[in-house]
Formats: structure tokens, C-alpha cells, sequence
């Protein structure tokens, strides 16, 4: 059976083919990846940019993969992450109060995460029949301090698996003071009882699992915080 | 195809989705469960892959563009419950089947919402604007939006997946369980109904400027 060809291919109206044009193109907002890999638990430097995901892919053992996480995160966030590796935290991380999430202990060494903006700018008028409309532009910053956050949660991440949770508290007590206003907050809170919890500090836990659904009733995440908020 | 219905939850908040799983491999041949690292690369490049596909299907298939990423984040979570289930080279099938069921329960249920809410249909935008108004990308969309919605959503789901996903009839007819010849049927009908409607969109708008 032919296929036919696409109404796109053949000869229409200017207006049929902007809508056509439209459906095609349709990509979601720009950090629609990050925030996917983020609710999946793989916030991470790997996916940064293609090379940096092939790299990670291609990494044939995890001690590589931890250290690419490590670079990348020293390199992106400015977080002094050779001297939490060097230094391990003196003692096991004290409990965090929910008010201290905010609560800047430093000043940001990175820029700060602008609010997203509600709808992406729109681009100046064109003429229908053209090229297909670019995307906006003036999310650089937007991106890089996303890429930042992201990196920042992936290093915490794999310090946490590598069993270090006392070195994954010391990485996000350090996202939470330099990201005060972060678009990743939830996923980090979740990470964060992660932490607590293989810790072995469970009623920590379970407090921070037990505010985060009392915030984020209907959050993507608040499955995997549902187990830890149960008495 | 084999088809069940999984309620994916609670991540997707309890919504019953109907989802056709891909061909399970044949007994013999049962995918081993794959280690954490592989399973996490493999969810990792299927994102990079697949996310503004998802992005897209859901869009066009009728959601706002408020819960796109939600809903994007909702679909890949339920491919992350089921990844071991589902066949290396099956998950775009499985992520489509994911969005359209995702989409189709949004529509319900804003169609509920607004008989609890009012008597009066929804807001429309208006699609028909001048030239000016229509360069603009936002009232493109806005008449994509307006005349997808109003055709049939059989119709809707075989010309998406077809004109904007750019599938074959054959990979559709996997998707959506129906025989090719039915998608081939659909997308004829789908074509003509579009394109009806854009020209009434286009007299519409003459009219207007005249």
C-alpha cells in the first residue's frame, strides 16, 4: 500500500500550510527535558548537551561516570565540589528544617533562576508562506542556570548512590543555599528525604515526605514521597 | 496487539489508562530485567529522544498548552513504571499509545468540568482574524487548536499521528490496534474535513478584510 504523500508536500494555501507548519514544529517549553529527567530521577550533567550524554553513555564504568558528574558540576555551578569530596561532611549532616530551605546561608556564586515566564515570547510577525518561525530567543541565562540546577541534583545523585547520603545532604544543602529560588526545588526536596532516608534518619524523612505532600498535593513526584510520609 | 487497562498510579493521580502493550517477546526470549545504571541509561535516551514527540502528540491530540509538561513528565513516568514490560524498539508506540489516552482523559474531563461549572460552551478563540493578526504564530495556533477540535476525534488522532508526527499508515495501524486500511479510510476523511475547514477559515477571514 503507497503511502500518500503529506498534505505538507503537496500544494496548499499559505494558511494551510502554516497550520500544518504549526503541528509539525510543536515542541513543548525549552526545558521541558530537564524538567522530564528531573521528575524521573536523572536530573543529570550527562544529558547537558549531546556530547556530554554520548560521553556518559560510552563511559564504561560508573567510577567515570560519577567524576564526569563531579566535573561537570564544578564546572557549571561554581560549587566547591573537590572539597566535598576532599573533606568528607565532619559529621553526619544535621536535620533540615523546612524553613532552611530558603533561607540563603551565602551569597549565590551563580546567577539566579529567573521565574519562568508564562508564555515564551512571541516572534515578531511573518509572513506565513516562510520558514518556520524560530525559536524564541532570550532563555540563555533561563538555560544555563537550568543546566546548573540540573547538574548540581545529578551530582547529589550519584553521590547518593554510591552510598555516600551524608556527601548527598552536603550537595543539596549547597543547591538549596545558591539556588534559593531553583525551578528544581521539588525534585531536590525529594531527593533530600531520599538521603535522609537511607541515612537511616527516618523520622527526618518522614517530616520532610509529610510537608512535601502537604505542598505538592498533586505533584508528579509525590508518589515517590507517599511511602516515606507514612507513620 | 494485546490490550489491558493499566491504571497507572499513583503517579497519574488514579487515571485509567488504556494502554496496548507492545509485543512481549516470545517465551524463551522474556528480556532479562535490566541492571539500575542500564535501566536509567536507556530512560535517559529515550527522553532525549522522545520528549518533544510526546510534547507533540500530546498537543495536538487536545491538551492545553498549561499541562503539557506535566502531563509529558505523566507519560514518561508511566513508560518508567512499565520500561521493563516494554520491547527495545517498542517504547514510541507505547509513549504515543500513553499520550493519546492522556490527552483523551484531559478532554473528558474538561468537558466535565465545564457542564459542572456552566452551561455555555467554552471560550473560543476567535479564528478568524486579518492577515496581520494570522502571521502571528500565536493565532496560527489558535486555529490549529480551533479546527482540530472540532473534527472528529478518530479522524483527529490518524491525521496528527500522520501529517505531524509523520508516521506511516503502518506504524499508526500498530499504535491504535485498527487495521491499516481503517487508517488509510481516516486520514482520506481527516484530509478532507481539514482542508474544508481551513478553506472556511480562509473565506471566513476574506470576508472579514473585504
Amino acid at each position: 500500500m503507497d503511502e500518500p504523500n503529506r498534505l505538507f508536500d503537496q500544494t496548499g494555501s499559505a494558511l494551510e500550510r502554516a497550520l500544518l507548519r504549526e503541528g509539525r514544529s510543536y515542541q513543548g517549553s525549552n526545558d521541558l527535558r530537564a524538567k522530564t529527567l528531573a521528575a524521573l530521577g536523572l536530573a543529570g550533567s550527562a544529558g547537558l548537551a549531546t556530547g556530554g550524554a554520548l560521553a556518559w553513555f560510552s563511559a564504561k564504568t560508573w567510577g567515570t561516570k560519577v567524576l564526569m558528574s563531579i566535573s561537570a558540576a564544578t564546572v557549571l555551578v561554581g560549587i566547591p565540589v573537590g572539597y566535598y569530596r576532599l573533606h568528607p561532611h565532619p559529621s553526619p549532616a544535621p536535620a533540615l528544617r523546612p524553613a532552611e530551605i530558603t533561607a540563603p546561608a551565602t551569597k549565590p556564586t551563580i546567577p539566579e533562576v529567573h521565574a519562568l515566564q508564562a508564555e515564551a515570547p512571541l516572534p515578531a510577525p511573518v509572513v506565513i508562506p516562510t520558514a518556520p518561525a524560530r525559536p524564541a530567543p532570550g532563555n540563555t541565562t533561563t538555560s544555563s542556570a537550568l543546566r546548573a540546577e540540573l547538574a548540581a541534583l545529578d551530582a547529589a545523585r550519584s553521590t547518593l548512590a554510591s552510598g555516600d547520603s551524608v556527601g548527598a545532604l552536603s550537595f543539596l544543602d549547597a543547591y538549596f543555599r545558591t539556588f534559593r529560588r531553583g525551578r528544581l526545588h521539588p525534585e531536590a526536596e525529594v531527593l533530600r528525604i531520599d538521603a535522609l532516608a537511607k541515612g537511616g534518619h527516618m523520622d527526618d524523612a518522614r517530616r520532610y515526605a509529610q510537608e512535601f505532600l502537604r505542598r505538592h498535593p498533586n505533584s508528579v513526584l509525590a508518589a515517590r514521597v507517599q511511602t516515606y510520609a507514612k507513620p | 496487539m494485546s490490550c489491558s487497562l493499566v491504571t497507572i498510579s499513583p503517579e497519574l493521580r488514579g487515571r485509567a489508562v488504556r494502554v496496548a502493550l507492545p509485543a512481549m517477546a516470545p517465551a524463551g526470549m522474556v528480556p532479562r530485567v535490566a541492571g539500575k545504571s542500564e535501566r536509567e541509561m536507556r530512560l535517559r535516551h529515550l527522553v532525549d529522544t522522545h520528549v518533544g514527540h510526546v510534547a507533540r502528540v500530546l498537543r495536538n491530540a487536545g491538551t492545553a498548552e498549561a499541562d503539557i509538561d506535566d502531563d509529558v513528565q505523566r507519560v514518561f513516568i508511566a513508560l518508567s513504571n512499565r520500561l521493563d514490560d516494554v520491547h527495545v524498539g517498542a517504547e514510541k508506540s507505547f509513549l504515543v499509545q500513553t499520550a493519546l489516552h492522556m490527552a483523551a482523559h484531559a478532554r473528558r474531563t474538561a468537558a466535565r468540568r465545564r457542564e459542572i461549572l456552566t452551561d455555555q460552551p467554552p471560550e473560543m478563540v476567535d479564528p478568524v482574524a486579518n492577515p496581520e493578526e494570522m502571521a502571528n504564530r500565536r493565532q496560527v495556533r489558535q486555529s490549529l487548536d480551533h479546527i482540530l477540535g472540532q473534527m472528529e476525534t478518530d479522524l483527529r488522532v490518524v491525521f496528527s499521528l500522520y501529517e505531524f508526527e509523520q508516521m506511516t499508515t503502518e506504524e499508526i495501524s500498530t499504535v491504535l490496534d485498527i487495521p491499516r486500511g481503517t487508517v488509510a479510510s481516516r486520514l482520506r476523511r481527516a484530509r478532507s474535513d481539514f482542508r474544508d475547514r481551513v478553506s472556511r477559515l480562509e473565506g471566513l477571514s476574506h470576508t472579514e478584510v473585504g
